[in-house]
């Protein structure tokens, strides 16, 4: 018989805790509003293309007296506020409704039978955060590849654009999430875990923007409790704005999105592995 | 197992480092590219609107006007603009686009094509014509208007010297109150006649009688009429109607079949260009048959994007890029086609017309 591959219960876990949220109405009615939104679009949105220009669009049948231009130029904005909506829509809605995956995990009766089995505590917490990664990055990837795929047939133009914005506002969830993880270990409630998204959240949009406003702080004490707080923090509305500058095709500085990608994985690992460590310093 | 408890705390501070490092780096605000925003012409704005006033300065019907004030009830007639009033009246087919010379020179645009004409030529590219006319270009030309009779400058012209005009083989004579007229030896010649009204307006035509009509229209001969280019149209550096088919005859062999359907169906085009910043132009164009407007704008828009996607295709990112900004927006029985040339796109190209002077700068 061979020994257990290190690891390989992360995905048991993770596959365990999509069945739990597919299971649940909040993931469910979420799905069927995009899936709505996305069947409404795909009937009544008619674009009218005569040589890749779209020359006229008409939602429900009303004119909406579009300019007549490349149609990639014109479905630009619509892709980049998807990509905001995306981006800032499905994470506060993923606060809202991931803050009890770690709380019930924790709770009496279910963590003594997960940790009876054999699977590390270490695997459990990666295995929970995996598979709110996956939904993060399914739900969004489902929002945004639906339109992708309607915006395709009715135009004649296909771009994934939409869904790298996307799988980006989901990897800045997943950030979020491993605070809200590690959270819960330290207060097993589902409003403190949702608080701590909400917070972070916030934190993280002010820290995108820590050089305009640290100079608004006065110079010493003050700026520096500012900027080296917010150094570490997740730049939320610098992803959203790279996600939404991605899916509009405008000009993006590759090299300051891997630094923020790699910066957010950092950061992630870095909230996770306090997760680890005060989750092997607990009894249960 | 004492290590293991301290060694997650000690990652996680290392990771949190390495993170705010890496996310430092992306917070450099040069870094991130803004995208390309372009403000077209649409209306007077309100330093056109103190042009427009300051420019109020002829009226011609004086002597009507104080004869007329003799009866109590009557207005005197409204000043105006010499340059509009000089326009050949508003009749289908014809053209009339005033470029503000003076504007234009301060423009970011002016500024970079001087620069490039002084980096060809060694020295002021007008400095012939100044010594010729005693007028200096920069300075002294407030507008010029390009009509399809001929042309008109307007500007201070209190010191020039007309006397080259024709090989110097002409000599004025004088018409109406302020007018002065060469009249061109050669029958052949495409200018027939050039016209100097009141030191402030040089006028040429195709013959005699259109300078005339030019100057009885400034004098106030002529009673008014429609104008081709009215007050509230005189926003941009650059603004005007173009007939239909003058616009068809420069789209060139490429664009023959759009060039034949712009003019069986517009019946008048409006041109405005801004270059307070980038160089935005707008051209409203309507016509009588609104459904084939429509198709027309739509044909238009076809053809921008199709050569948009030729330029993606051939790597030509520029050309790409120009036409991102150019659209068609359709109205009832009128369309308005924008087209934009940004001006850090043109200092890049142009780069080398500067590359003296920034060498040269401190």
């Amino acid at each position: 018989m061979s020994a257990p591959i290190a690891g390989r219960a992360v995905f048991g876990v993770a596959a365990d805790l999509l069945r739990e949220a597919a299971s649940r109405k909040w993931f469910l009615a979420f799905g069927g509003v995009i899936t709505l939104a996305l069947a409404a679009t795909g009937m009544f949105l008619r674009l009218d293309v005569v040589d890749g220009a779209l020359a006229a669009t008409r939602f429900f049948g009303k004119d909406l007296g579009t300019s007549i231009m490349s149609v990639d130029v014109v479905l630009r904005p619509l892709y980049r506020a998807v990509a905001y909506a995306i981006f800032y829509g499905g994470s506060a809605f993923g606060i809202l409704a991931c803050a009890d995956f770690a709380p019930s995990l924790l709770s009496p009766g279910r963590i003594e039978h997960l940790l009876s089995l054999p699977v590390r505590r270490w695997e459990l917490l990666v295995g929970t955060f995996v598979g709110v990664l996956a939904i993060a990055l399914l739900g969004a990837c489902y929002g945004a590849g639906g339109l992708v795929l309607i915006l395709g047939i009715k135009s004649g133009f296909w771009t994934a654009r939409p869904l790298m914005a996307a799988a980006l506002g989901g990897a800045a969830f997943a950030a979020i999430y491993a605070a809200m993880l590690t959270m819960a270990l330290f207060v097993r409630s589902a409003a403190f875990s949702a608080a701590a998204g909400g917070l972070l959240f916030t934190a993280g949009i002010v820290a995108s923007y820590r050089e305009k406003i640290s100079p608004m702080f006065e110079p010493g004490v003050g700026r520096g409790i500012f900027r080296a707080v917010t150094s570490v923090l997740p730049r939320v509305a610098a992803l959203a704005d790279t996600a939404a500058a991605i899916a509009a095709r405008d000009a993006v500085d590759r090299g300051a999105l891997w630094s923020l990608l790699v910066g957010l994985v950092f950061f992630a690992a870095a909230v996770l592995a306090i997760a680890i460590w005060r989750f092997e310093q607990k009894d249960f | 197992m004492k290590r293991r408890r301290f060694l997650f705390p000690l990652a996680a501070i290392l990771l949190l480092g390495l993170g705010a490092y890496f996310m430092g780096r992306g917070d450099e605000p040069e870094k991130r590219p803004e995208a390309q925003q372009v403000h077209f012409p649409t209306h007077l704005r309100s330093e056109e609107y103190q042009r427009l006033a300051k420019r109020r300065t002829l009226r011609p019907e004086i002597a009507k006007a104080l004869a007329q004030a003799a009866q109590p009830d009557a207005e005197p007639p409204p000043r105006r603009d010499p340059m509009l009033a000089a326009l050949p009246p508003a009749a289908p087919g014809k053209t009339a686009v005033v470029f503000e010379a003076n504007a234009l020179r301060n423009s970011p645009i002016g500024e970079l094509m001087l620069d490039c004409m002084r980096k060809q030529h060694g020295q002021n590219p007008f400095d012939e014509f100044q010594k010729d006319t005693h007028v200096d270009p920069l300075v002294d030309i407030d507008r010029v208007a390009v009509t399809s009779d001929g042309m008109m400058v307007s500007g201070n012209f209190t010191n020039a010297n007309w006397d080259f005009l024709f090989n110097h083989k002409v000599s004025p004579t004088s018409y109406g109150q302020s007018g002065q007229i060469y009249v061109s030896p050669s029958e052949d010649s495409e200018v027939g006649a050039v016209g100097i009204w009141n030191n402030e307006m040089f006028l040429t035509g195709k013959d005699v009688a259109s300078v005339q009509a030019a100057i009885d229209r400034l004098e106030g001969r002529t009673p008014p009429g429609p104008q081709l280019i009215s007050e509230e149209d005189t926003y941009g550096e650059v603004y005007g109607v173009i007939s239909p088919s003058d616009l068809g005859a420069m789209f060139g062999s490429d664009n023959k079949e759009l060039a034949a359907k712009l003019s069986e169906v517009a019946s008048e085009v409006k041109l405005h260009v801004d270059a307070q910043s980038d160089v935005a132009m707008v051209a409203d164009l309507s016509g009588p048959d609104a459904e084939k407007v429509s198709d027309l704008g739509k044909s238009l828009g076809g053809v921008l994007s199709l050569a948009r996607l030729k330029a993606q295709a051939e790597g030509d990112q520029d050309l790409a890029q120009l036409l991102d900004l150019a659209e068609v927006d359709p109205d009832d029985g009128r369309f308005r086609a924008k087209l934009a040339l940004p001006m850090s796109l043109l200092e890049q190209k142009l780069a080398w017309c500067r590359e003296k002077s920034d060498a040269g700068a401190p």
